[in-house]
């Protein structure tokens, strides 16, 4: 306190609340004079992170490295996929992956993800969470830390979607129900009930909601709890999003022909779509799950199918993203749990390997066409800057401009980070 | 942080000392020492362990010493994992020493800076830019709040603004853009996609010369529109897609030198207009996009 009040000479009143609000609270608001002035012009990064959206493609089961973005010389745990060069000199990743090869100028590949958990659930958990699976608290997903600290932006539709998963991980953990994600199972079949029953006209309808409400009214009043609260909302936010306009984000029927094939006419195709048009409505994170990556047996065409469709859907998705203009307020993320071994198993197949694996970012102020980190000759450990999951995340926060080192507290009073002590890479931006 | 001791100091030898050896030494003392992690002197406690610090004087949450002694006691990372755990009134005298400033005694003293072992410190967070919004602005924002406009911060900096209009159910011819007036200079992005915006209401945008970003996707505005769009010199984005803008109206951009991104697909914009418009801003600027296409089938071969 003493330092800074002696650093500071002649400062009128209000450059000192500035001042003291900067030094204290961390922000201000002074014009930019001041700031640096006051403070040494500290030199700003090359480029800040500009994202407010996330689509967070999710490889259910282990998305094996080897065979998609981090292809080996090596012969023996190259096994039979080669290699292509992409659009960005020097980077080359799987042949399964054409499409995205040419979105690569968009895209930053992270060779060096290390996880502790090499188990599906606790793996997927932990990659969702920033925190390791516990018998005694459930921990909320980056969407719904999301909402908890910044809140939606459509005010007619969720702030976090999930796509094509019961159980994707990820939900409001000890958080209130209303930061939990909208669960949609067939993208294709859109919101279900979701439209006024026909025959019933906007009086009668809301003569019912009234009347419901007016039973629950001594129910609400004598047990004025968090859970009963929640239900109430949840009514009104159904009602809100049945009389929006917004709803029509759900339609892929508004869609041409040629985008919905572009996208893959298969479910996570359709899932890439619908999130992308949940997005462009200002809905904040959309999950998109892709599972059967888990390729014990018969690895190479299991493999080869799955990245068909993802690269099909993540190609299109890039593409679309940026022609409409919104990869810059939107962060792509392709994340799975863990990788698979080098070693080809007795069954064709490859088994789960933490240690070392793949993900991916584009848009948000991602620069494109960049390869961070590194695995050994033959992708089994990590070789060069390891990235642990919580860092991932962190990176993720960090994109979305959350407050990583705010501590929050659980109900029982747990204290918890967004991405546990995770750093973020900030060089994935500049 | 400073540490102000409580009237009644806990005294470690005789309070603390006695917890650590009934609970702790078992698995973090002389024999066994579980997760890189001895108790049983002030050094080694300030050495911490496999996970890093364990005691942070005067911050008990932030001391895994204390808090996991607080867990529920099937949680995996509760300790004592074996024997008896903490009694309510062992946990209460371990906070208040932590928070008095956990000292040891006069045979140790801890160093001048207080060990923290947050990676990140109140003086130097992560990010140095904040969604919190201070100072004057606060009322300025609560007033557009109620007049039905989003606000939000550019960058994460909480000095520069965005507004957004695309809830705000204006209609045509209504666009009230004089209410930002407070705003000034720190409004530099302004979202207005899928709203009825007029070509003409654009006439009140032309003051706020600091909007490097505006998005008037999917809105009906025309060549008309870009009369006022291009007064706005420090334009760096500006999204007309699915609008009715034509290579007439875009050419008017050209003046804009610091553009970096304008996106016309879906817009009355053909290919050599935009590659005319594009010649004159620069390289990969211009983004008209292309229809997507579907899956290339093996079987058609030419």
């Amino acid at each position: 306190m003493k330092n800074i009040l002696r650093k500071i000479p002649n400062l009128d009143r209000r450059e000192f609340l500035a001042y003291s609000a900067k030094a204290f609270l961390g922000v201000g608001l002074m014009p930019m004079g001041i700031r640096s002035e006051a403070f040494g012009a500290a030199a700003a990064p090359a480029r800040l992170p500009t994202a407010k959206k996330v689509i967070y493609l999710y490889m259910a089961g282990g998305m094996s490295h080897l065979d998609t973005f981090d292809p080996k010389a090596d012969r023996d745990a190259r096994g039979p996929v080669d290699p292509i060069s992409t659009n960005v000199p020097g980077i080359q990743i799987s042949e399964y992956l054409p499409r995205i090869s040419k979105q690569m100028d968009k895209m930053a590949v992270i060779r060096s993800l290390s996880s502790t958990q090499g188990a599906h659930e606790e793996g997927r958990y932990f990659m969702h969470s920033s925190y390791t699976k516990r018998g005694t608290i459930v921990h909320p997903g980056i969407g719904s830390w999301l909402m908890k600290m910044d809140g939606a932006r459509n005010p007619n539709l969720p702030g976090v979607v999930h796509i094509g998963s019961a159980n994707p991980g990820g939900g409001n953990g000890y958080f209130e129900q209303r930061f939990a994600p909208l669960v949609i199972g067939n993208p294709e079949a859109g919101l279900q009930n979701s439209k006024m029953r026909k025959g019933v006209s906007e009086k009668e309808f809301h003569d019912s909601v009234m009347l419901t409400n007016a039973f629950d009214a001594e129910f609400h009043n004598r047990y004025n709890q968090k859970k009963t609260r929640a239900y109430t909302d949840m009514y009104d936010d159904a009602i809100k999003l049945m009389k929006s306009r917004d709803l029509a984000a759900f339609e892929l029927d508004d869609e041409n022909k040629a985008t919905r094939e572009a996208y893959g006419t298969n479910p996570f195709g359709q899932g890439c779509l619908l999130a992308r048009r949940l997005v462009e409505h200002d809905v904040r994170f959309v999950e998109v799950t892709l599972g059967g990556w888990d390729t014990h047996t018969n690895n190479f065409e299991r493999v080869g199918e799955n990245a068909e469709i993802l690269d099909q859907a993540l190609g299109t998705l890039v593409a679309d993203l940026e022609r409409r203009g919104m990869l810059e307020e939107t962060m792509v993320v392709l994340a799975t749990e863990f990788g698979r071994t080098p070693q080809i198993n007795g069954n064709d197949g490859r088994d789960h390997s933490p240690a070392a694996f793949s993900c991916a970012l584009a848009g948000g102020g991602i620069r494109g066409g960049q390869v961070y980190g590194e695995t050994d000759t033959i992708g089994k450990k990590v070789a060069d800057r390891k990235v642990e999951v919580p860092d991932f995340n962190a990176t993720i926060g960090y994109a979305l401009g959350m407050p990583l080192e705010k501590t929050v507290y659980s109900p029982s009073g747990r204290p918890f980070r967004i991405a546990d002590k995770g750093t973020p890479i900030k060089e994935l931006f500049g | 942080m400073a540490i102000s001791p409580s009237a009644y100091a806990v005294d470690f030898a005789k309070e603390i000392l006695p917890i650590f050896e009934d609970k702790c030494y078992r698995c973090h003392g002389e024999e066994k020492v579980k997760g890189e992690l001895r108790l049983d002197s002030p050094e080694a406690i300030m050495a911490g362990g496999e996970y890093g610090d364990v005691l942070v004087p005067g911050d008990p949450n932030e001391s895994s010493l204390y808090v996991l002694t607080t867990y529920p006691k099937d949680d995996a990372d509760y300790m004592p994992q074996k024997g008896k755990g903490l009694s309510s009134n062992e946990q209460k005298l371990l906070k208040q020493w932590i928070s008095d400033g956990a000292s040891f005694g006069e045979s140790f003293v801890h160093g001048p800076e207080p060990k923290v072992k947050s990676k990140f410190e109140e003086a130097n967070p992560v990010n140095e830019r904040k969604y919190t919004i201070m100072g004057d602005a606060v009322e300025t924002v609560a007033r557009l709040h109620e007049a039905g406009l989003q606000v939000d911060t550019v960058n994460h900096d909480a000095s520069r603004f965005e507004i957004n209009y695309t809830y705000a159910e204006r209609t045509a011819g209504s666009f009230d853009f004089g209410m930002l007036a407070d705003l000034g200079d720190t409004l530099v992005k302004l979202t207005l996609a899928r709203t009825d915006v007029t070509d003409g209401d654009l006439a009140g945008i032309v003051d706020y010369s600091n909007i490097e970003h505006l998005d008037l996707g999917r809105t009906g505005v025309g060549d008309a529109a870009i009369e006022h769009i291009d007064k706005l010199e420090n334009l760096k984005y500006l999204n007309l897609r699915d609008t009715n803008v034509s290579d007439v109206g875009i050419q008017r951009l050209s003046k804009l030198k610091r553009l970096e991104r304008v996106y016309l697909w879906g817009s009355q914009a053909t290919e050599a207009g935009a590659k005319r418009l594009e010649k004159a801003l620069g390289e990969g600027i211009v983004i008209l996009g292309a229809e997507l296409r579907g899956p290339a089938r093996r079987s058609q071969r030419t």
